[in-house]
């Protein structure tokens, strides 16, 4: 079990405006989303002295911070922190993995109340996305690009290829989670598909983009930008709202599978590895959780996650979002948010801020009742993930 | 390296603008083998364990000694995805196209993504039987494809 457990506490939490494409800079947004995290916990930005993120650009040509993204350097330098002394970009695990880091700089004394936020840009003129234009086929790419795979959702749609095929997975299953989970983006007025349900037809009817993935089982890309506080538990105790604990976390995620692309396989045994993490950092178990916020940037990632954190078996997860059971006052309440799918593309931050706002008890027409224990988890299942577990007791 | 013989030459997809692949030192005795008519890969001379892509050790024993070996050209679709979508430059005319990973029988695990040529592409199931065929590209290059086994099986 961890020697840090409950001992580091998220105090605050705050959003941008998030929107297909805001007015705003990225980099206006983050600041947006910083001080509103700082408000929420009740804190001073004079406060601040510790910043973290993933601030990876994941399309377009150019990269400057603040216009394309939002890095520590320009949180940094724009709300001038003469007091900070200690900053974090991580490289993989999204928002999650820069909250693991800061956490660990928190429980050591390496800084205070350190911000963690992610800021995704979503550019008009995506360049790089459709179809790699200009890269050539070398390196690995040359066993891949000639063969027309060169778009990121086909490769994405691999591994749910090979689910559906091995568990007999349909999209009528898939309408059910997809159904459920706008229903509670509807009620999220943060998010891009506020006001929005929509029924089974919808995502029956939705276009498909490469088999088996349609538009709706991928997050729509946004300008937007989500971000906490993190503090020692000491300090959270006296600050605004009510503390939720880090009881445990997990970063890693990473496929060791020899293969020319990514496959189910990979997915599941990294995926499988980040939960037994989880669990033995945090000393609990999947009975313990009542909600799970798990990743969505594509709809069968929730899957693969209710699976390896052992919700239910391989190959069952497709029949355990049935019957109301993932519904906010279902059996197990998840992405009540409406996650990713819902919100908008925002890597992690519409799973770790609900989480927070969960154990506090401020989710409105979206609150689980008798929320005591919280899972949160960013990043795909082999492409670099990060997990905690929030409580609302030390 | 034993000479496996000339599979069949076949058209395949709308003429799609391939990229041609940027061959280097590590992966030359591929496109070599490759316009011979044969699907080279690297095998472990101390394990004999396949690996696909080409890596400098053996992911399995870490030997650094391995030879290219021709293959049978039979495998399993393990996993697939049909674009139906124009959002690949230079194949824009051939959506909808199915990408496949084959499971070649060599190995358990050991994967080669192709295209599934000479099929309807709505035909591509995972578990489907395939068998190696070769495309034509630029400057006497050969591109491994694979296609639906038609006598049903081994």
């Amino acid at each position: 079990m961890s020697p840090i457990r409950n001992r580091v506490a998220i105090a605050g939490t705050g959003f941008s405006r998030v929107a297909r494409h805001a007015e705003e800079s990225i980099g206006k947004l983050a600041i947006d989303a910083c001080l509103g995290a700082v408000a929420d916990a009740g804190l001073s930005i004079d406060d601040v002295d510790g910043l973290a993120t993933y601030p990876l650009m994941l399309f377009g040509p150019s990269s400057i911070d603040g216009v394309h993204f939002a890095g520590v350097k320009f949180i940094g330098q724009s709300l001038r922190l003469p007091q900070l002394r200690w900053s974090c970009s991580v490289t993989q695990g999204t928002v999650c993995a820069a909250l693991v880091e800061a956490v660990n700089a928190v429980a050591t004394g390496t800084c205070n109340h350190a911000l963690v936020w992610r800021a995704m840009h979503n550019p008009r003129d995506p360049g790089r996305e459709y179809g790699y234009r200009d890269v050539p086929a070398s390196g690995m790419d040359q066993f891949i690009r000639p063969y027309g795979q060169a778009h990121t959702v086909m490769n994405f749609a691999l591994p749910y290829s090979r689910y559906m095929g091995k568990y007999g997975a349909t999209r009528e299953h898939m309408a059910t989670f997809i159904v459920n989970n706008r229903h509670n983006a509807s009620l999220n007025p943060e998010g891009a598909f506020f006001g929005r349900a929509i029924g089974r037809d919808d995502y029956l009817g939705s276009e498909m983009v490469t088999d088996p993935l349609c538009m709706l089982d991928c997050d729509m890309p946004v300008d937007g930008v989500g971000a906490v506080l993190v503090t020692t538990a000491e300090r959270a105790r006296d600050l605004r709202n009510p503390p939720a604990y880090v009881s445990g976390v997990a970063a890693g995620g990473l496929d060791y599978m020899h293969a020319p692309t990514m496959t189910l396989e990979g997915y599941q045994d990294a995926a499988a590895r980040t939960a037994r993490t989880l669990w033995e950092n945090s000393g609990l178990g999947p009975r313990d959780v009542d909600v799970a916020m798990v990743y969505d940037g594509f709809s069968y990632f929730v899957y693969l996650w209710l699976e390896a954190f052992g919700f239910c078996g391989e190959g069952e997860a497709f029949e355990f979002v049935q019957d109301g059971r993932i519904a906010i006052d279902g059996e197990l309440p998840v992405n009540t948010s409406g996650g990713a799918l819902g919100m908008g593309r925002l890597h992690g931050t519409p799973q770790l801020v609900e989480g927070v706002r969960q154990i506090q008890g401020r989710c409105g027409p979206r609150q689980v009742r008798d929320v005591e224990t919280v899972l949160v988890q960013a990043g795909g299942p082999a492409t670099g993930n990060a997990a905690l577990i929030l409580s609302k007791t030390a | 390296m034993r000479r496996f013989g000339v599979a069949r030459v076949t058209e395949v997809l709308s003429r799609p603008q391939r990229p041609l692949p940027v061959i280097d030192e590590a992966t030359a005795p591929f496109w070599a083998a490759a316009r011979q008519g044969m699907l080279a890969i690297l095998r472990c001379e101390r394990c004999r364990r396949w690996r696909n892509p080409p890596s400098p050790v053996c992911p399995d024993c870490w030997s650094e000694e391995a030879e290219w070996e021709p293959v049978s050209g039979l495998g399993t679709v393990s996993h697939f995805t049909v674009l139906r979508q124009p959002r690949v430059r230079g194949f824009e005319a051939a959506v909808p196209y199915a990408v496949v990973v084959v499971e070649l029988d060599e190995q358990a695990g050991l994967l080669f993504v192709s295209n599934l040529v000479e099929a309807d592409p709505d035909t591509v199931r995972i578990g489907m039987r395939v068998q190696l065929r070769f495309e034509p590209l630029e400057g006497g290059l050969r591109l491994p494809q694979f296609a639906p086994v038609r006598n049903g099986g081994r």
